[in-house]
């Protein structure tokens, strides 16, 4: 499998390691950490693609009941007729791993754990580019936005999943404070704009904006 | 009733309500049981449907009808289930020799430790359900489309202890033959047949031509009837509203074939319609059926791997405090990573099942002992001999036991037969059996017999299949009972001989009191193999021991072509070139540089070595703490960065341990003398990476850490605080929606510790929240934990 330097840049940023800080250790463990992974992860994802009406704040996914009340995704519909919602998981085993390696050697659980994030967005990309070859000429993708995410709560997650029968598909489960697991998942809604988005993130409407390090230093997180 | 013609006709379930209902208008998203009162003729002609297609089974429209699935539905669970159950009652008035199965899916939710769920909680939900389902007249349960196995154990329970309706179980399994959650189709049979369900199989998740290889395994293993209900194909699009793309004619065709590979019970899932049943049924029609079920293998599981006594079973040894000061102690301190790494050793040093005792005078056995199986089971893939002598905590572990394990020990007296082959039976567990009785340990084999002989034969008509007894003749220590050495070899000779039953020894306890004790044991292991031992409960860390057994299975043929010998002794070869390698230019390192630099190895090394001369608290302040100060300084500086930091943590950690073991060994630990910190991930969140990086930091500047875990309820935290009397709390959190639940934490904190300081951090943490959610100190990483800790400490 290919570990591109830009996964081995990602993984370090996850841990908060500048490149050029980085010792021919720690890159050595994080390209064995993506192999393992590889080894081990059932990865999956899951997409679909439905029209939708926006009322005032409320966007309504058409032949659901589904129906997400926020400005921010609102605005991120803005030029949008449909959407599409996508989830995605590494599965159940690399959450056992990252807990085993947690028991064993804390800095592999860390290492593991932060090339495990960056291999979960990887997916997202993958299915985003599969998204992409769908949708017709003068049509573009919105950037992927995930419940939690801004004014988007987290309680959509449970309708989410539930349209999309995430659960029988790819063995995606909620806890009661509607976190995902296995914890390695990532929901997303993408729109489907009839003009050209800013795929980048916006530091405004990021819950960690207040303790971003990143913003910190004047710089962004590149999501 | 269903058992007049399980095992003795080929029976046929119904094909799908859910995507049928999606064809007659039901959203994505809305809960398909509303139409049970929204839709009732609807319903009730797809049941019609289906048996006018020839099927003896309808299902109930209720597969979510559980009590966290139906909060939006104006009905309780009782109502829904009674009012499905009526629709299928009505459909089959008219058809004399049909069938209603209550459906049953999973609840939705993940168990603890995996997710947030108790096993009890979900049994409640399940014992609900089941409950209404017998009131309404269903003949029997289906629980369907389970891929958590320990989930599927709290509904048979749940079935098993509240109703007394037949249990039919299938679960999904992807193309790796595994379900989501890890379970192996082996792990599966065991548990379910051994809980004693009716049927079992799978549904769902594969078209019938992806099932064929799952299927064949199934019947490989399963001696109760088997059941399957494919969808009708591979969905055709990606998306929610899917298609599929194997018609009624093809689908036939396969169930065809499954009936005449043996399987009993047949149906379909997504995607099916009344058509694929019809075609089906016209299809089987001719086919002769007899049920001819397989023998049963001895055989434990964990929820993902299966273990069958086919070859040499290694059960590990070292999870049992007794003669181990360090275990004693990490018991004592509830320290369940010291309990976890020694399992995970054992398991990396080759050990097929782990044995687990935790019994100490001076503590709570039955939670103990429940509570470090429910750990382990959430870690280790081994299946699990769960050890101790008092039933009640051998009840409690194995009821939450996440697959088939053996229960030590059950022996002759008759009060022990009496009281511990029932809790086998009832869990579906394997059973050692000590060939001791109210007399003792008899002196002769033959004696020994007489009594495996007795356990085996009350086993059995307790129901317990026999390959499900192991025996254990019991060695005994050749400096003081050296005649009976032979004895204990020749009674598992009879044993195997005469009673056909797998055989267990803890096969060390022969040397005891003589010298040079590994030779005695590996002599005595060769020999106890020769006679016929199939499991040795030893150390697996034991070198003499696992070689043994390694000649053994070249000897007996088991290791063919000496394959896996010879590749042990290469990659050995290989280990040793390695580390005489590395060592070499790493003469001159002092100790605190090893800890700097963070190797491990080394630095356990040196400790040995300064140890000769030196008291532990010596070695400590003379290179531990400045090694560790001048790593906090160099992190600080961003000198170094997270990785290096944790290195040295562990690095440092090594040397503890050491110096730990030292101390325990003179008994003077209490010279060490640490502030208590209690640290915990808040209720309802389940990441719990970061406070476990602080954990591994805060434990080498001197702080006794009480590690409650993730999704921590505010009252764990304050009956923690008050038990260890601890000083100060470190609370995480990762996401915004448990900030609350941080504040409520700190609220009950305040209202029952007022004297306890408070840090909190985590992802979303800044100083603004921490004020906010009124701790006393936000710290941002795990570094500047230990800065306010050790500022508390010295105020």
């Amino acid at each position: 499998m290919n570990i591109s330097s830009l996964m081995i840049q990602d993984a370090l940023r996850y841990m908060q390691v500048p490149k050029s800080k980085a010792g021919d250790e720690t890159l050595q463990k994080i390209i064995d950490g993506f192999n393992k992974l590889y080894q081990i992860s059932t990865p999956k994802y899951i997409y679909h693609s439905f029209h939708i009406r926006k009322d005032n704040l409320v966007t309504e996914f058409e032949g659901t009941s589904f129906e997400v009340k926020s400005s921010d995704l609102t605005k991120l519909f803005e030029s949008c007729q449909r959407c599409y919602l996508l989830a995605a998981t590494l599965g159940q085993s690399v959450d056992r791993e990252i807990g085993i390696k947690q028991k064993v050697d804390m800095l592999d659980a860390v290492i593991l754990d932060a090339c495990a994030s960056v291999l979960i967005e990887k997916l997202c990309d993958e299915a985003e580019q599969k998204i992409a070859a769908e949708v017709s000429d003068g049509e573009f993708l919105t950037m992927r936005f995930s419940p939690g995410y801004g004014d988007v709560p987290l309680e959509v997650q449970q309708e989410l999943i539930e349209v999309m029968v995430a659960a029988k598909k790819i063995g995606l489960s909620l806890t009661y404070t509607n976190m995902l697991i296995p914890t390695k998942s990532i929901t997303a809604f993408i729109g489907i704009s009839s003009k050209k988005e800013n795929r980048m993130k916006n530091c405004g409407a990021c819950n960690l904006a207040a303790s971003c390090l990143y913003k910190e230093r004047g710089n962004r997180c590149g999501l | 009733m269903v058992y007049n013609v399980l095992e003795k006709k080929r029976l046929i379930f119904d094909g799908a309500m859910g995507t049928v209902l999606q064809n007659r208008g039901l959203k994505l998203g809305e809960l398909p049981e509303s139409y049970n009162f929204t839709h009732a003729e609807v319903v009730q002609s797809i049941h019609r449907d289906y048996l006018k297609a020839g099927a003896n089974f309808v299902t109930t429209n209720t597969f979510g009808a559980n009590r966290y699935k139906m909060q939006k539905l104006p009905y309780t669970v009782e109502e829904i289930i009674m009012q499905a159950a009526k629709l299928a009652r009505n459909a089959a008035k008219d058809f004399p020799e049909a069938y209603v199965a209550l459906d049953v899916g999973p609840s939705g939710r993940v168990l603890q430790p995996v997710g947030d769920t108790p096993f009890e909680e979900v049994y409640e939900v399940f014992k609900e359900q089941v409950v209404a389902g017998e009131k309404a007249g269903c003949d029997v349960v289906l629980f369907e489309t389970f891929t958590d196995l320990y989930e599927l154990k709290a509904a048979v329970l749940a079935a098993k202890e509240n109703t007394s309706l037949p249990i039919f179980c299938t679960m999904s399994f992807e193309e790796n033959e595994r379900t989501f959650f890890g379970t192996s189709i082996e792990a599966m049979v065991l548990t379910l047949e051994s809980l004693g369900v009716q049927a079992l199989g799978v549904n769902c998740s594969l078209g019938p031509k992806q099932l064929v290889p799952i299927v064949n395994k199934i019947l490989r293993y399963a001696s109760i009837p088997v059941m399957i209900q494919p969808n009708a194909g591979l969905p055709t699009v990606g998306g929610a509203a899917a298609t599929y793309d194997i018609t009624a004619e093809q689908f036939a065709e396969y169930m065809k074939t499954f009936a005449e590979c043996g399987i009993s019970i047949l149906g379909g899932c997504c995607g099916t319609t009344e058509e694929y049943i019809e075609k089906t049924v016209k299809k089987i029609a001719e086919l002769p059926y007899l049920f001819q079920p397989k023998e049963r293998l001895t055989g434990v599981c964990s929820h993902s791997e299966a273990v069958f006594f086919d070859d040499v079973v290694i059960i590990g040894e070292r999870l049992n405090p007794t003669g181990k000061k360090m275990l004693q102690a990490a018991l004592r301190n509830h320290d369940m990573d010291y309990i976890l790494r020694e399992a995970i050793m054992q398991q990396e040093q080759g050990a097929h099942v782990l044995d687990v005792n935790m019994g100490l005078p001076d503590i709570d056995e039955v939670e103990m002992l429940k509570h470090a199986v429910a750990e382990l089971q959430g870690i280790i893939t081994l299946p699990l001999q769960i050890d101790s002598s008092n039933p009640k905590a051998l009840e409690a572990a194995a009821r939450i036991y996440n697959g088939k394990p053996i229960l030590n020990s059950v022996n002759g007296k008759n009060e022990s037969l009496e009281t511990i082959l029932p809790i086998a039976k009832k869990y579906g567990a394997c059973v050692l059996g000590l060939t001791l009785d109210e007399k003792g340990i008899p002196n002769s084999a033959e004696e020994r017999l007489a009594i495996a002989e007795k356990i085996v034969e009350t086993a059995v008509q307790m129901g317990i299949p026999k390959q499900d007894i192991l025996i254990d003749c019991l060695v005994v220590t050749a400096s003081a009972q050296q005649d009976l050495v032979i004895e204990t070899l020749k009674a598992v000779r009879l044993v195997k001989e005469k009673l056909g039953v797998k055989t267990v020894l803890g096969v060390s306890n022969v040397s005891f009191g003589l010298p040079n004790r590994p030779v005695i044991n590996k002599t005595m292991l060769a020999m106890a193999l020769m006679q016929g031992l199939d499991a040795p409960i030893m150390n697996p860390g034991d070198a003499g021991m696992a070689e043994t057994i390694r000649a053994y299975r070249v000897l007996n043929g088991k290791d063919e072509d000496s394959k896996e010998y010879t590749t042990f002794y290469m990659d050995a070869q290989n280990s040793e070139a390695d580390k005489v390698n590395e060592a070499a230019p790493k003469e001159s390192l002092d100790l605190r540089q090893s800890i700097i630099s963070g190797l491990k190895e080394e630095t356990k090394m040196l400790t040995d070595e300064h140890l000769k001369a030196m008291a532990p608290l010596e070695i400590i302040e003379t290179y531990i703490v400045p090694a560790l100060n001048e790593v906090g300084i160099l992190y600080e500086n961003q000198k170094i960065y997270l990785p290096q930091l944790i290195k040295s943590a562990e690095a440092a950690k090594k040397s503890f341990e050491v110096l730990q073991k030292e101390l325990v060994k003179t008994n003077t630990e209490h010279t060490l003398s640490k502030t208590k910190v209690v640290l915990a991930t808040v209720y309802g969140d389940i990441h719990d990476i970061g406070k476990n990086i602080v954990k591994v930091i805060m434990e080498n500047y001197n702080f006794d850490v009480i590690d409650l875990g993730k999704d921590v309820p505010a009252e764990k935290v304050v009956e923690a605080v008050k038990s260890h009397q601890a000083k100060i709390v470190g609370l995480s959190a990762l996401m915004t929606t448990t900030v609350s639940s941080m504040k409520d934490t700190i609220a009950a904190l305040r209202a029952q510790c007022p004297d306890t300081k408070i840090i909190v951090g985590g992802a979303v943490l800044t100083k603004e929240l921490a004020a906010y959610v009124n701790a006393d100190f936000y710290a941002k990483d795990a570094m500047e934990t230990v800065k306010v800790a050790q500022n508390i400490v010295t105020c």
